[in-house]
């Protein structure tokens, strides 16, 4: 589903990416791990498009998007979750929700002539999200006043519904409380039962084992083991790099 | 008569809806703080006089006002199209200060400071709109149609999805909307209703100069945006009487003539501020001021 | 919601209410008094001699009304802000027009003079222009009349005297309707060569643009700006790059700060028309003083404000508080002795007879030029 080929990014003089190569494979849940700065992040932005990378190549169910910009990509299948909330602060949720699943708005005219709409389909759909992701407030809340908790919930309703391929979560359950942690873990483990291909970035040593079919670990900008949860516990390289921290 | 009276300041009110109601377009809805809006409409009220005093019939007067100013509202999205807040201010106040500086220098087009006098009254259809009624009726017919427009773009689903860049952009980007695309369809449909206030307005003093379009004349506009509240059409509207309507009043107030000017204008500012401290969202502002 | 809802109906009829009561309490006094309108900057930046023009008006009210009004009747000014804005004109012109229901507009400022033309052409109200020097206003309307000379006026006294000497003459102006009036009129009427050169009005430096003018080799140079300190400055460098010919000059040189200085020694300029120090010019700059408590800086617009009530009282004595029967008699007039001489108007409602003058700075003083 995603293939990663000797990409490269530097920031100056520092090697943020150093010719990291690794493959996704689709239907099952991949972790990306590693100490900080060894370039997870950094990774994921260039998988988004938000930066440029400055060698290697991406594939994204075999299409090439390196360097295409992030709105492309999202079209051809990405859907990605940040660290930081980056919802729609001034909308409400079922608005947030609903610019994730309405893939029309961007033709002017259709949308002045009032032919755009969400119907009865795409509002069944984002009916059965909120469902999913079990969030206690009205749909009609603005987004701005919920909690980190709820905030992180309606992220990840908006990336599903965003029409994707390939699901990437940066750190989704950072700082959130262990309910909040169990109720995620079983939202995601829904999303494969569904058939989705997801790849996210984690610290909770705890949470990434229990979650994922297969663990990519990197340090300093390559990669530098990659297993199933199993093997990567018991990797002496792996220990090195966290204990060297 | 009192009509006559009331009937001009409601043209003036028709005129300035049409352009905040544009610039809620550029800054509520799309998060374009454009302070070039006065160009826009300089830009328009200019290619509509010139076109109708060498003849040109009213309506093709307007239509290559909104047009004209819309091309450049285009042509502005472009250099802007990675400025943020302050940055976009200036860039945009950049452009407001070259239209000016055109409408000045470039006398064998615009006569520069002389203005261009006597510009026609509108004839459109057969009917005559010389009489203020009629103008009126015109500028409301306008003034309707702009609303209608805007209100539609806005609650459509790409209405959303300038609000969602407005929000935040990147997160838009990674929702695979287009935003260079979004931001600079609003910034030209908001210029093009500008252009055409500019004609509107060019036809009803009959004189324009560049001093009528210096930045000062943002002011209004950029208080009736923010008074009603970002992102409220309604706010807008209801904003729009008040600030047109409240130094009218004061006129009436007895003061000696020695400091009726500056006396109406102290309290018109006083009056602002305590609305702005009293409901800093505006009236009907669900957005928060960046 | 509903709460700001009332608010602005409230304030809606407000306008509504105030403007009723005002037109129905002024019904009981129209019979009486003669309203004069007058529309003139008294914020902004032409403030400095639109007060000026509304003390004068002050002082000419009780001048009248204390010996008797005019033909019984006492005159009521009523001051409206016109900003030099062309929109605020408009709406002082519908309100004086509409609510007070005057029949005369005094305006002051080009752009309110055109702005507001039209509205009293519609509503055959009499509009006299005070200080109006835009040409366009030749051709706005047959109620429209105008009392300071125009750009064009200026132009004419200029290219007449200046062709007299020279061929070859370098031109600086500024870009302000006043200077650039001047400016195309001058050029259609001088019949020598002309290097022209323009400037912004806040520019402070002008050094490129008198450079290159002379690298024409002009035999002479005319300063054209708006603002006196502009035209000084530009003095200033001229003589500093070494030009030593006949500088000419437009209205600056009667500027207190360009008479004293050196660099103004034998510049010839065109003021605008003598107010010749008669006892008349001489009382009203007295009673200025003593009420307002120094001399005007304006001399002219204050004369021209003048003159041009007088006027008005004139043509109201002999005829009726009637706009039509006024514009008729103004057309009539030929010979009024006023403050700025002996003049008439036009057909167009121009001013003639009463042309600017052409001086020449001696040893800080001002002389009258005489071409030889």
């Amino acid at each position: 589903m995603l293939k990663i080929k000797k990409l490269k990014k530097y920031f100056g003089g520092v090697h943020a990416v150093d010719d990291c190569s690794f493959e996704i494979e689709e239907g099952r849940i991949t972790a990306l791990i590693g100490p900080n700065g060894s370039g997870k992040t950094t990774i994921f932005n260039l998988i988004s498009g938000i930066i440029k990378g400055d060698e290697g190549k991406i594939f994204l169910d075999k299409k090439n998007i390196t360097n295409l910009n992030p709105d492309k990509i999202s079209n051809l299948g990405l859907s990605r979750v940040f660290q930081q909330a980056h919802l729609f602060d001034n909308l409400s949720i079922e608005d947030n929700l609903s610019i994730a699943i309405n893939n029309e708005d961007i033709k002017f005219i259709k949308n002045l002539l009032g032919l755009n709409f969400d119907g009865k389909e795409k509002n069944k759909r984002i009916k059965d999200v909120l469902g999913m992701i079990g969030i206690n407030k009205s749909p009609k809340h603005i987004c701005g006043e919920l909690s980190y908790g709820q905030k992180r919930l309606v992220e990840l309703a908006r990336a599903i519904l965003n029409p994707h391929k390939l699901l990437i979560l940066d750190e989704p359950v950072a700082g959130v409380n262990p309910k909040l942690r169990d109720k995620i873990k079983a939202i995601l483990k829904d999303l494969k039962k569904q058939g989705e291909t997801i790849f996210l970035i984690e610290h909770d040593m705890n949470f990434t084992f229990t979650v994922a079919d297969y663990v990519i670990v990197m340090d300093a900008g390559k990669v530098i083991a990659e297993g199933t949860p199993k093997q990567i516990k018991n990797n002496k390289l792996v220990l090195e790099a966290y204990l060297g921290e | 008569m009192l009509s006559a009276y009331i009937i001009h300041l409601l043209i003036l009110i028709g005129i300035y809806l049409i352009l905040a109601l544009s610039l809620q377009l550029a800054m509520g809805y799309s998060g374009l703080l454009n302070l070039g809006h006065i160009a826009f409409y300089a830009i328009g009220a200019y290619i509509s006089a010139i076109l109708a005093i060498n003849g040109f019939p009213f309506f093709g007067c307007i239509i290559f006002a909104g047009i004209g100013a819309m091309i450049f509202g285009f042509l502005l999205s472009i250099p802007t199209n990675k400025l943020k807040g302050d940055y976009l201010a200036l860039a945009t106040l950049g452009f407001t200060f070259v239209v000016y500086a055109v409408t000045l220098n470039w006398t064998s087009l615009t006569r520069g400071p002389l203005g261009i006098p006597g510009i026609p009254k509108p004839t459109l259809l057969g009917i005559d709109f010389s009489s203020n009624l009629s103008f009126l009726i015109l500028t409301a017919i306008i003034a309707l149609i702009t609303f209608l427009v805007i209100w539609q773009i806005t609650r459509s689903p790409f209405g959303k999805a300038l609000q969602a860049t407005r929000d935040d952009e990147l997160a838009a980007q990674v929702l695979g909307k287009n935003t260079f695309k979004l931001k600079s369809y609003s910034l030209a449909i908001s210029a093009f209703f500008a252009g055409v206030a500019g004609s509107l307005y060019a036809s009803y003093i009959t004189f324009i100069d560049p001093s009528s379009f210096t930045l000062l004349q943002i002011i209004p506009i950029l208080s009736i945006v923010i008074i009603g509240g970002l992102a409220s059409l309604r706010g807008t509207i209801i904003a729009t009487f008040i600030i047109i309507l409240l130094p009218e009043p004061l006129r009436f107030i007895g003061f000696p003539s020695s400091i009726v000017g500056p006396a109406r204008q102290i309290i018109y500012a006083l009056i602002l501020i305590a609305i702005l401290i009293y409901k800093p969202k505006g009236f009907f502002g669900k957005v928060k001021l960046e | 919601m509903k709460k700001w809802i009332w608010i602005i109906i409230i304030i809606i009829a407000l306008v509504v209410i105030f403007g009723f009561w005002l037109t129905n309490k002024k019904q009981n006094n129209t019979k009486e008094e003669i309203k004069i309108g007058f529309i003139g900057p008294l914020t902004g930046s032409g403030a400095s001699w639109g007060i000026e023009q509304k003390n004068t008006l002050e002082i000419i009210k009780s001048e009248i009304n204390n010996s008797g009004g005019v033909n019984g009747r006492l005159i009521n000014i009523i001051y409206e802000d016109g900003k030099c804005d062309g929109k605020d004109s408009a709406t002082a012109a519908q309100k004086l027009i509409n609510i007070d229901k005057t029949k005369i507009l005094m305006t002051s400022c080009s752009s309110a003079s055109l702005s507001i033309s039209p509205i009293a052409e519609s509503n055959n109200v009499l509009l006299f222009a005070i200080w109006t020097t835009n040409p366009g206003f030749t051709n706005a309307g047959n109620y429209s009349f105008r009392i300071s000379y125009s750009d064009v006026d200026t132009a004419k006294t200029m290219a007449k005297i200046i062709g007299e000497k020279y061929k070859k003459l370098g031109v600086l102006t500024e870009m302000n309707d006043y200077s650039v009036g001047v400016s195309n009129a001058f050029k259609q009427n001088y019949n020598g060569e002309i290097f022209e050169e323009n400037f912004s009005p806040d520019s402070k430096d002008f050094k490129t643009q008198l450079t290159k003018i002379l690298s024409n080799k002009p035999e002479a140079i005319l300063l054209n700006p708006n603002q006196p300190g502009a035209g000084l400055e530009a003095l200033k460098e001229l003589r500093e790059l070494g030009f030593k010919s006949q500088i000419y000059g437009n209205y600056f040189g009667s500027d207190g700060d360009v008479l004293k200085s050196a660099f103004a020694q034998e510049m010839v300029f065109f003021a605008d028309p003598d107010i010749t120090n008669t006892p008349l010019k001489q009382s009203l700059f007295d009673k200025y003083i003593a009420i307002y408590g120094e001399k005007p800086d304006f001399e002219y617009a204050v004369a021209a404000t003048y003159d041009g009530a007088y006027i008005l009282k004139q043509a109201l004595t002999k005829v009726e508080y009637d706009s039509e029967k006024l514009k008729n008699y103004l057309y009539t007039i030929k010979d009024f002795n006023g403050m700025l001489g002996t003049y008439g108007f036009d057909q167009n409602g121009d001013i003639t007879g009463s042309l600017p003058s052409a001086k020449q700075i001696v040893n800080g003083e001002i002389i009258p030029y005489k071409q030889n």
